[in-house]
């Protein structure tokens, strides 16, 4: 479903992924685990389609398409959909203003009919139960004045109504305790399908108790160095990222 | 916080004291005073006042500071062309021309804001036959009317000190047609808003209108004026509120005019002791626009809010100058603007708050933000604050900038189209000044649609 072939990417002149490799089947859920700067949130960006990335090879299959030339809208709306590790605060524009808004130019997009205000309201609350999110906080400016706990609930949220074929989490657990944890985990395994993948990005084992990948790599350096089954982010938590990084180098 | 601009000499600060006359040179006003003197024409004593200044004055020319960047020639000469005909001109009062029947005026066909008791004014003229009775509580004449008969509240027409001489308030004066008089009862409360509608549908047109507005002691009362012109219009509207004690009004000013028309318009107002007076003003539309805004806080304890919303686009330009004077203590002001600025529009923007001597304990702030949506928009913005008083909390600032990159691509990520996504961000940046609340709801739906229409044209 996708298939990243060989990508280099820089920052401002600075290589920030160096040939990096992996494919992911629907149905499948990929942890990508590394430590700080090896490129995980880089990727999250490219595979999302936000500026100021420069790629300058390989290429990014999604469905058998090049992902490269796609706008973020257009890449939303064949079915990506990245829940950002600190999800943008807007002013002024109301949470529940913006799903409908959302929901809608993606079912556009996608030849289907736009729903109307009574199957919007009742596709939200549904979801919204799912995840503990009341009214008020549907109806505040999108993320704003929202708790770290708040914004990682809203935006799966976002992907329960906009139900994306492919998933990419940037930490989704950072700043949650582990009741908040447990209720964003829920709404991932929610989302699980013989149809959905996923990538999982995270520094910790912790969140892959909850949100079990089938598939786990180490990145490092801006490529994968190691890529091994479930078993492989227990023995991450026992001998930390060095032996792998040392073995890649030697 | 204090601050003490160097510009003016201290003598001059208090709105009480002469207007700052404008020291660059002006352009003679001679033409426009001959005209308004025509024949054996009367004119009330404050239309005598205002032609005095006018002749003594004259009309600015861009060197003046308060129209610095501005461009004051071209309204100028969007007035010459648009004054009233010299044989209506023999009387006291401007006749109101015989007008054609007209159908599908946007008086009778456009959506209204709110629900609300209706006073529509076509071509600077009161319009009974298209207009609602008012409540019990507020009484009502027309300006023609009320010119007749020496209504008492004409008696009000100008007097509201203002720190910088008026010459296209004078202008008003000498050549006014209408306008509504209106007065809400003391202790009184109007359910609903009162709307006073402006429309502009004749061509070629001048409209000198002027809206004189007190609310009496205690009384309470929403007033929503909606200016509505044609293409090749030029419309000189004033709008003169008096707040009694405890008095409290809420006032929409909606702009709303044909791209190629030109308008000059000015607002003042006087506060009593704990008065208060919300005011929001929302410009779409409009080539050429100048606005003047001037807040006496009179008496103790008075509050006042002004906020402006504009968008300008197409090389059309919006200008404002709002001056709020807190002359007695323990008085609250905040200025609030979002300008938005698009294809070549230019946005001006000159604020101040002056607090003289006797205007202690003053809390006065202003924020003055624009946003500019294209490489040739154009925005200048000075906030200032004029401070002689020793206690006081005033706060300024001023943002100019381009909608927020990161808030785009979040948007963009999540399926909305970029034009979609710079709507929502724009939307939301202009009705900050629009608190919940103030206005019934239907007014925040009304001015989302206009603005969308506006936004996509």
């Amino acid at each position: 479903m996708l298939e990243i072939q060989n990508l280099h990417a820089e920052v401002n002149g600075k290589p920030i992924l160096n040939g990096l490799s992996l494919a992911v089947k629907a149905g499948e859920f990929h942890a990508i685990m590394g430590p700080n700067g090896s490129g995980k949130s880089t990727l999250s960006y490219i595979l999302s389609g936000r500026d100021g990335y420069e790629i300058t090879g390989g290429d990014i299959l999604f469905k058998g398409e090049s992902l490269l030339d796609k706008d973020p809208e257009e890449r939303a709306a064949a079915g990506l959909f990245l829940a950002f590790q600190y999800p943008q605060e807007i002013p002024g524009v109301p949470n529940l203003t913006f799903l409908k808004t959302a929901v809608n130019a993606v079912r556009k997009a996608r030849g289907e009919a736009e729903l109307d205000t009574l199957a919007f309201s009742k596709k939200i609350k549904e979801k919204a139960n799912l995840l503990n999110i009341g009214q008020d906080m549907l109806k505040r400016p999108l993320n704003v004045g929202f708790s770290g706990g708040e914004k990682k609930r809203n935006e799966i949220l976002q992907a329960l109504m906009l139900e994306p074929d492919f998933l990419i989490l940037d930490e989704a657990d950072s700043g949650l305790d582990i009741d908040a944890l447990k209720v964003v985990s829920d709404g991932v395994n929610a989302l699980r399908s013989p149809e959905r993948g996923a990538l999982v990005i995270t520094h910790y084992q912790r969140l892959l108790d909850y949100i079990v990948p089938d598939v786990i790599h180490i990145l490092y350096n801006g490529k994968i160095i190691k890529t091994g089954g479930k078993e492989l982010a227990l023995e991450l938590e026992k001998h930390g990222y060095a032996a792998y990084i040392n073995a890649d180098a030697a | 916080m204090q601050e003490r601009s160097e510009e003016k000499p201290s003598d001059k600060a208090s709105a009480s004291s002469s207007p700052v006359i404008y020291r660059a040179k002006s352009v003679s006003a001679q033409p426009f005073v001959e005209k308004a003197q025509t024949g054996d024409r009367a004119l009330a004593p404050f239309q005598e006042k205002a032609l005095n200044a006018l002749k003594k004055q004259g009309f600015p020319t861009k060197q003046a500071e308060v129209w610095r960047k501005s461009d004051p020639e071209s309204l100028l000469s969007a007035f010459r062309k648009a004054l009233p005909a010299p044989e209506i001109l023999n009387s006291l009062r401007l006749a109101p021309p015989s007008r054609p029947e007209q159908e599908n005026l946007p008086a009778q066909t456009d959506p209204l804001p709110a629900e609300g008791r209706v006073l529509n004014f076509i071509d600077g003229y009161f319009e009974a036959s298209l207009s609602d009775a008012l409540p019990e509580n507020v009484t009502f004449e027309s300006v023609y009317q009320g010119l007749a008969s020496n209504h008492p509240l004409l008696e009000l027409a100008g007097s509201v000190a203002t720190p910088f001489e008026q010459s296209f308030t004078h202008l008003n004066a000498a050549f006014l047609q209408d306008g509504a008089l209106l007065s809400v009862k003391r202790n009184t409360k109007t359910e609903e808003p009162i709307i006073i509608r402006h429309t502009g549908a004749k061509a070629e047109n001048g409209n000198f209108t002027r809206n004189i507005i007190r609310i009496e002691p205690g009384a309470e009362a929403t007033i929503i004026e909606i200016f509505n012109d044609a293409n090749g219009q030029a419309s000189n509207a004033v709008t003169e509120i008096f707040v009694g004690e405890n008095a409290r009004v809420k006032r929409l000013h909606l702009t709303l005019d044909s791209t190629q028309s030109a308008r000059y318009d000015a607002f003042t107002a006087k506060l009593e002791r704990n008065a208060r007076l919300e005011t929001v003003a929302f410009t779409l539309g409009g080539y050429l626009s100048r606005r003047e805004v001037f807040i006496d806080l009179a008496g103790d304890r008075a509050e006042a809010k002004y906020g402006l919303s504009a968008h300008v686009k197409q090389k059309r330009g919006s200008d404002l100058l709002a001056v709020v004077t807190h002359n007695a203590e323990n008085c609250v002001s905040e200025q609030n603007v979002r300008n938005l600025a698009d294809a070549g529009g230019s946005v001006l923007t000159k604020s101040k708050t002056i607090v003289p001597k006797t205007g202690q304990k003053a809390d006065g702030k202003q924020m003055l933000r624009t946003l500019l949506l294209s490489d040739d928009a154009h925005a200048f913005a000075k906030p200032e604050l004029e401070i002689y008083a020793d206690d006081v909390k005033c706060a300024h600032g001023s943002t100019v900038g381009k909608p927020d990159e990161a808030a785009l691509y979040y948007m963009r990520s999540r399926g909305i189209p970029e034009a979609e996504a710079r709507i929502l961000l724009v939307k939301a940046f202009l009705f900050e000044t629009l608190e919940d609340g103030v206005f019934p709801e239907s007014v925040t739906r009304y001015l989302r649609g206009r603005l969308r229409e506006d936004l996509l044209k």
